[in-house]
């Protein structure tokens, strides 16, 4: 446990050492800005519904990279060497690592609060709509990082890691449509398994266990097999 | 504390280390010699975790390097080779990050990596970033971050490399300070630290072992003639030549010094008697100046050259 904290807290001192974290809010938060402008100021939409179909589209950009470097990083300088054979399981550097991200995505979510803030002030927006909203962002974005964590445990390259995260997620989207296209079961199958179409429930202010089951079993299956990657990597003969 | 058995690594059809074997005593400092490309790092890579053996074993304090990993890495402290440090942490909290994952208690970290920074020469950087350390501060901190926790082994890969002069020094001195108390593998191509630093030497070249010894030791066994050392001032060939009558004398090596007509000799000759006198007097009655005499012992060098190369094999012959 207290590996796990160790590894979390050197990860997230490193996003504020360089300039891509601070890089990335901006740029997340510019963008939203603009999104909320449109279609709560002009369009005068009551509710934030639009707004987070637009971040999480930006969240496939922006998740990508926080987690590209967590394991290429290490093996490019080499530091890799150094943790591996520090007394530390190979689970716990995982795992700190994908704690930091996620750690660093709920610092992004905590600075998108003055959205529904100026929401509740001006209009009379749906608490429940909102709050699940949030809720479901928080699921979808761990999911997201996980994907992210394992692209990066398989490979050198950071570079390589966002474009593997990326298109990963971006795959997944148009999964998702495809299942939108027809009623059959394949259909069927493709829609449950996009991973933003689970996010809808929580936009209409509802939790619902088949969502967050899929989310969680998501999330454990990536972690699960990053630490299989690192742990082979380290038994190769 | 370290025992090697048989340890081979081989990526793909490409041998790097060739069942090789050696103990490491609790206490010792052993010296890893050999050329770039032996095997060595391979071998520490091994010790460490970081690379599984493809055959053989290796158990650290009792434990099996591969089914014992995690005990194996309680154990010990790893400096690798090109020293790998992560830029954007300061020195102190690249300390305390390492401390912590060594598993040192959190009230005794703060006096520990004050003792590492001591040790080390690192207090007068503890606030700088790593990325903006020089090469000798770097390495520093790559030996600090080993010792952090005290470990009973410490197996450090070229620690001096890159450094100068006066940082070497203080550096092998700091080995020799751990030694008795720790059991450390230094590796190195550098001969004169085997020297003044280790124990024993275990010299590898191609990935096979070549020698497990005291230089003593193998000093003795591969000194099989005896040697002697003269510098004369006079005329080369003609020195030589009587040099060449005394008997029992089979070669002998002449170099030039810097100064003009003085030459030095390596004479080699049988190991029956001792002929050193009778050199002394063979230069003396030729009327040539005689300035120094010594017996000559095969140099680490020496040794090293003959056990891996071909040439060294064959006495250089003028």
């Amino acid at each position: 446990m207290r590996n796990i904290v160790t590894i979390m807290d050197k990860e997230i001192k490193a996003y504020f050492s360089s300039s891509m974290a601070f890089l990335a809010f901006f740029v997340f938060l510019l963008i939203s800005g603009f999104a909320y402008d449109f279609y709560v100021m002009k369009v005068h939409l009551s509710e934030m519904t639009q707004l987070f179909w637009w971040m999480i589209y930006l969240l496939m950009l922006i998740i990508p990279a926080f987690t590209m470097h967590l394991f290429s990083e290490e093996r490019r300088s080499g530091t890799i060497e150094l943790l591996m054979t520090y007394p530390i399981q190979d689970w716990e550097v995982v795992l700190g690592k994908f704690f930091a991200g996620f750690a660093l995505f709920i610092g992004l979510l905590v600075m998108t609060f003055h959205f529904p803030l100026f929401l509740f002030m001006w209009g009379n927006p749906e608490p429940g709509r909102i709050i699940g909203g949030y809720i479901g962002l928080l699921f979808l974005g761990a999911t997201f990082i996980s994907i992210g964590v394992l692209a990066t445990s398989s490979t050198e390259s950071s570079n390589t890691a966002w474009v593997i995260t990326a298109g990963v997620l971006f795959a997944f989207v148009i999964l998702g449509s495809l299942g939108m296209v027809g009623s059959g079961s394949v259909f069927k199958f493709l829609s449950y398994v996009s991973l933003i179409e689970h996010f809808r429930t929580f936009s209409f202010g509802v939790l619902s266990s088949r969502d967050i089951i899929f989310y969680l079993s998501v999330i454990v299956f990536s972690l699960f097999l990053s630490i299989r990657i690192v742990e082979i990597e380290r038994w190769k003969s | 504390m370290i025992e090697v058995m048989g340890i081979t690594k081989s990526f793909g059809d490409h041998v790097v280390v060739d069942d090789v074997s050696f103990t490491v005593e609790t206490g010792e400092i052993l010296g890893f010699l050999g050329p770039n490309g032996a095997g060595k790092t391979t071998t520490m890579r091994m010790l460490t975790g970081f690379l599984p053996p493809t055959r053989g074993t290796a158990k650290v304090a009792g434990f099996d390097v591969f089914k014992n990993s995690l005990e194996v890495r309680r154990r010990i402290g790893y400096m690798p080779e090109n020293v790998p440090l992560y830029s954007d942490m300061t020195v102190s909290s690249y300390l305390n990050f390492v401390g912590r994952i060594k598993g040192v208690d959190s009230r005794k970290l703060n006096q520990q990596i004050d003792s590492v920074l001591f040790t080390c020469g690192l207090r007068e950087v503890k606030n700088q970033m790593i990325g903006h350390l020089s090469k000798g501060y770097k390495q520093r901190v790559g030996l600090g971050q080993a010792l952090l926790a005290d470990p009973k082994i410490l197996i450090l890969d070229e620690p001096t490399t890159g450094l100068d002069p006066r940082q070497i020094a203080q550096i092998r001195e700091l080995i020799k300070s751990l030694a008795g108390g720790h059991t450390i593998v230094l590796s190195t191509h550098i001969l004169p630290e085997v020297n003044m630093v280790c124990d024993r030497v275990v010299i590898i070249n191609n990935g096979k072992m070549v020698a497990q010894d005291t230089v003593e030791s193998l000093t003795k066994q591969l000194t099989k003639s005896q040697m002697t050392s003269l510098t004369v001032h006079g005329p080369v060939k003609l020195i030589k030549e009587r040099l060449k009558m005394v008997e029992g004398v089979l070669v002998v090596e002449t170099h030039a010094t810097e100064e003009e007509e003085i030459n030095n000799y390596i004479v080699h000759a049988q190991l029956d008697r001792d002929i050193r006198s009778y050199l002394a007097k063979s230069v003396i009655d030729g009327g040539f100046g005689l300035l120094e005499l010594r017996s000559h012992q095969l140099s680490l060098e020496d040794i090293f050259l003959q056990l891996t190369t071909k040439e060294g094999q064959q006495v250089k012959l003028n």
